[in-house]
């Protein structure tokens, strides 16, 4: 305890070593909170947001003023209770003959247990034809479009004897304009269905409603201006006959219109509309797990070898520095490259290559250093005492290179997270895990270099996580080994 | 006569040293997994006597002994056979990317030692001051930041704010038929990669620099020249500077295979047509005949590297004992 307190009050003059270490606690913290701000997976929760929007804080900016949030100005209610029915508004052609109650059966794919019941009493329901509509109105007060809008709807059609149905959904913008998104016309009974196609302005069905087709983007057509929107569900019963008695029913559930933004969250979002802060987050959780892991257990490696090396001296000495010798000839990153690209794209190989090939250059320094310390009068002493030679390594020797073993944890890091990043950049790596070099990799793939809020985040990180090791290294080196720097 | 011998044992042993990276070279793609076939033959239907032409022209009818003797010749001849990719000889498509790979790497290693010296010479002189720190923390950081990262900044900067830069290639397509064209448009390509590699260097030289000049300075035949009022440029220049210059001759030798890591990746950023890029793209296509001509002329590069800085010190360091 008096140990560390006494390297402490040394540690804690030099500069650069406090700042490295206040940055390498900064990214910890970040690493085991900053995922748990952001409920988005990194890899695999696409289109939290609109694709490849910049972050919601870009409003700031000069030029970026119009970005749009994520909205969902109609909310999927749920239908769980008949409460939640007043938050739409129900028009009907005739009073009487429609009943609006709330149903405890819901579709089983959507929200909540229960939906609306739509009952029309074909009694007294009187012309042949009837209508009813439900809606919601909401304002827009961005001058720019969202990004794309993506709509919903379960339904469910009962007695309907002779009666024919017409339902659609349908936006109606601040001229008055509608805009018809989806429509069916149904004829006999159906179970829980659901549009045929997905009601999204991404979705060729939708585009094709418009006159440009494929090329058309229907959420910068429909929402062009400000004011007053209009988005609703309509049924029109025709053909009813009145001498058949008995009520047709219509259930509804799943009505809701999310609309995605031109902004997304602190840093925006990739190619595929996923979350940038979060991937950013969890990469910092695989930089540090990787580097701190393979420097672990290169320097471990390094470290037994190097003692045995300097130990056993004769063949196992010669063997093992050949060997270090080899490796060291072969470059380092083709060799990672082609070693991966053998054994499989896992974090674990990344780590397992990443430690095997980079323990031969402490290896060394711990052999020379138990070299030269094996002919020191305190070994002899020992040796003399009747010391064993697993002894003499472990209380003597050992202390001794302490020194070296986290000076060269601290340099070794870094190099594991540059390496690591490398690979991933390059694509050989993990791709069940998102990492800071995974990111640089996927913008590069999808030709994104423009978008800043994109490119400067993991560059940044992996350079200061790198440089923060290498301070701590530096001023390690300062403080424990006195003897190699002579300045 | 020692130094003679000197130099014998280890040239020998850089013989020794290659026939066990080679070994190991052979070892690693022998351990792959996916016949070569397979690889080749993916996404097209051959004929069997076609996938028979092909396992008789890489060679794989026959035992790995003979597979393996054939390979140590291959690298004797320098003929690597052919690529499993573009079915192009491996010896060609090197000799086409050599060039490139040697301008990039030789144009940012020059100017990154030009100007790390310089700045590192007058960082030690001021030591302490202003420019000491910053110019050491900003080649830290230099030295720490990913070189595709810069690369991909640089583009961003060079390619679309000016407007001015090539994003990606090493020539204009169609090249300049004009050959001083030729040299304007391959050094307009040339400029942001080797900028890249220069700043991935320039850290490393200019700590280098600075930290052999304060060993420098501070010995005693400085004190003594200080003493005998020689001039302060002439202490700087001619008696510290003189006895740095055999860390920087080292140097050289030793950072050029460091050097190649950041050239695979800076050329993979640029799409620059170089012996990094290829490496990179023979490791998409499992391209083994071209990995393992690669990884030979590395390992090779390296070893007469290190062979280089072994007999230079041999002459120069009376420290060495033979």
């Amino acid at each position: 305890m008096s140990r560390v307190k006494g390297f402490w009050s040394v540690y804690k003059q030099n500069k650069k070593g406090l700042v490295g270490m206040g940055l390498i606690f900064f990214f910890i913290l970040f690493a085991l909170l900053g995922p748990r701000l952001s409920e988005n997976h990194p890899v695999l929760d696409w289109d939290v947001g609109g694709r490849r929007v910049p972050p919601v804080w870009f409003k700031n900016l000069p030029g970026y003023q119009n970005l749009v949030p994520n909205l969902n100005p109609v909310k999927d209610v749920g239908f769980e209770n008949s409460d939640e029915l007043s938050a739409w508004d129900i028009e009907s052609s005739s009073e009487d003959s429609f009943t609006f109650t709330h149903s405890t059966e819901g579709y089983e794919g959507g929200s909540g247990p229960g939906s609306i019941l739509i009952s029309l009493d074909r009694e007294t329901s009187g012309p042949s034809t009837a209508d009813i509509k439900i809606s919601k109105t909401f304002s827009w007060d961005y001058s720019s479009p969202p990004k794309r809008f993506r709509s919903d709807l379960s339904f469910k059609a009962e007695g309907l004897e002779d009666t024919s149905l017409n339902i659609r959904l349908v936006l109606v913008d601040a001229k008055g304009e509608d805009y018809v998104l989806w429509q069916r016309d149904i004829t006999s009974d159906t179970i829980w269905s659901y549009p045929e196609y997905k009601v999204d302005s991404y979705s060729i069905r939708v585009k094709m409603i418009f006159p440009d087709g494929v090329f058309a983007d229907p959420a910068r057509i429909i929402f062009n201006g400000t004011g007053d929107y209009e988005f609703y569900f309509r049924a029109s019963f025709d053909g009813i006959n009145p001498e058949s008695a008995g009520t047709t029913q219509l259930y509804v559930d799943d009505l809701n219109l999310e609309l995605m933004g031109t902004c997304f969250g602190l840093l925006g979002t990739d190619q595929w509309g996923r979350d940038v802060y979060s991937q950013l987050a969890h990469g910092a959780k695989t930089s540090l797990f990787v580097g701190l892991l393979s420097a672990f257990i290169s320097v471990s490696i390094g470290l037994v070898v190097g003692l045995f090396a300097g130990f056993a001296g004769g063949w196992v000495d010669e063997v093992s520095m050949r060997f270090a010798d080899m490796l060291l000839v072969i470059p380092f990153l083709p060799l990672l490259l082609i070693l991966i690209a053998i054994l499989g794209q896992s974090v674990l190989n990344i780590i397992l290559v990443i430690s095997l090939l980079g323990w031969m250059g402490f290896s060394r320094t711990v052999r020379s250093q138990v070299l030269s310390l094996k002919e020191r009068a305190f070994i002899e002493a020992a040796r003399a005492a009747g010391g064993s030679t697993t002894h003499i390594a472990i209380r003597h020797i050992l202390p001794n290179i302490m020194g070296l073993v986290y000076v060269s944890l601290a340099t070794n890091v870094p190099a594991a997270i540059t390496a690591e990043a490398a690979l991933s950049f390059l694509g050989l790596g993990d791709p069940s895990i998102m990492s800071w070099g995974q990111m640089l990799h996927d913008l590069v793939y999808y030709a994104a270099i423009k978008e800043l809020y994109w490119v400067i985040p993991p560059g940044l990180c992996i350079a200061l996580l790198a440089v923060s090791f290498v301070m701590i290294g530096f001023s390690l080196d300062e403080i424990l080994n006195p003897r190699l720097r002579r300045r | 006569m020692s130094l003679k011998r000197y130099i014998l044992k280890r040239i020998l042993y850089s013989l020794v040293l290659l026939f066990f990276a080679l070994t190991l070279n052979f070892v690693i793609f022998r351990m792959a997994p996916g016949n070569p076939i397979q690889v080749v033959a993916s996404g097209m239907r051959l004929e069997p006597e076609m996938v028979e032409r092909l396992i008789e022209l890489w060679g794989l009818q026959e035992p790995l002994h003979i597979q393996f003797i054939r390979y140590l010749k291959s690298t004797l001849t320098w003929d690597f056979g052919y690529s499993y990719n573009s079915l192009e000889p491996v010896s060609r498509e090197i000799g086409e990317r050599l060039g490139n790979t040697l301008l990039l790497m030789g144009v940012s290693l020059f100017f990154a030692i030009i100007f790390g010296t310089v700045f590192g010479i007058y960082a030690a002189y001021k030591r302490g001051s202003l420019f000491d720190l910053t110019s050491v923390t900003i080649s830290l950081f230099s030295y720490a930041l990913p070189t595709f990262w810069m690369g991909l900044l640089l583009i961003y900067v060079g390619g679309y704010v000016f407007g001015q830069f090539p994003l990606a290639g090493t020539m204009s397509r169609p090249p300049p038929i004009d050959p001083i064209l030729k040299v304007f448009d391959k050094a307009w390509h040339l400029f942001l990669p080797s900028l890249t590699l220069f700043l991935f260097q320039y850290g490393f030289w200019l700590l280098m620099m600075r930290s052999t000049l304060l060993e420098a300075l501070h010995e005693d035949y400085i004190t003594t020249a200080r003493a005998k009022g020689v001039p302060e440029r002439d202490v700087l220049f001619k008696h510290a500077f003189r006895n740095a210059m055999l860390p920087l001759v080292t140097n050289v030798a030793l950072q050029i295979p460091g050097l190649l890591n950041g050239a695979i990746l800076t050329e993979t950023v640029f799409s620059w047509r170089g012996l990094g890029l290829y490496t990179w793209s023979a490791i998409q296509f499992t391209d083994y005949p071209v990995l393992q001509a690669l990884f030979y002329i590395f390992a090779l590069v390296t070893i007469v590297c290190n062979l280089i800085v072994d007999i230079v010190y041999g002459y120069i360091d009376p420290r060495i004992q033979f």
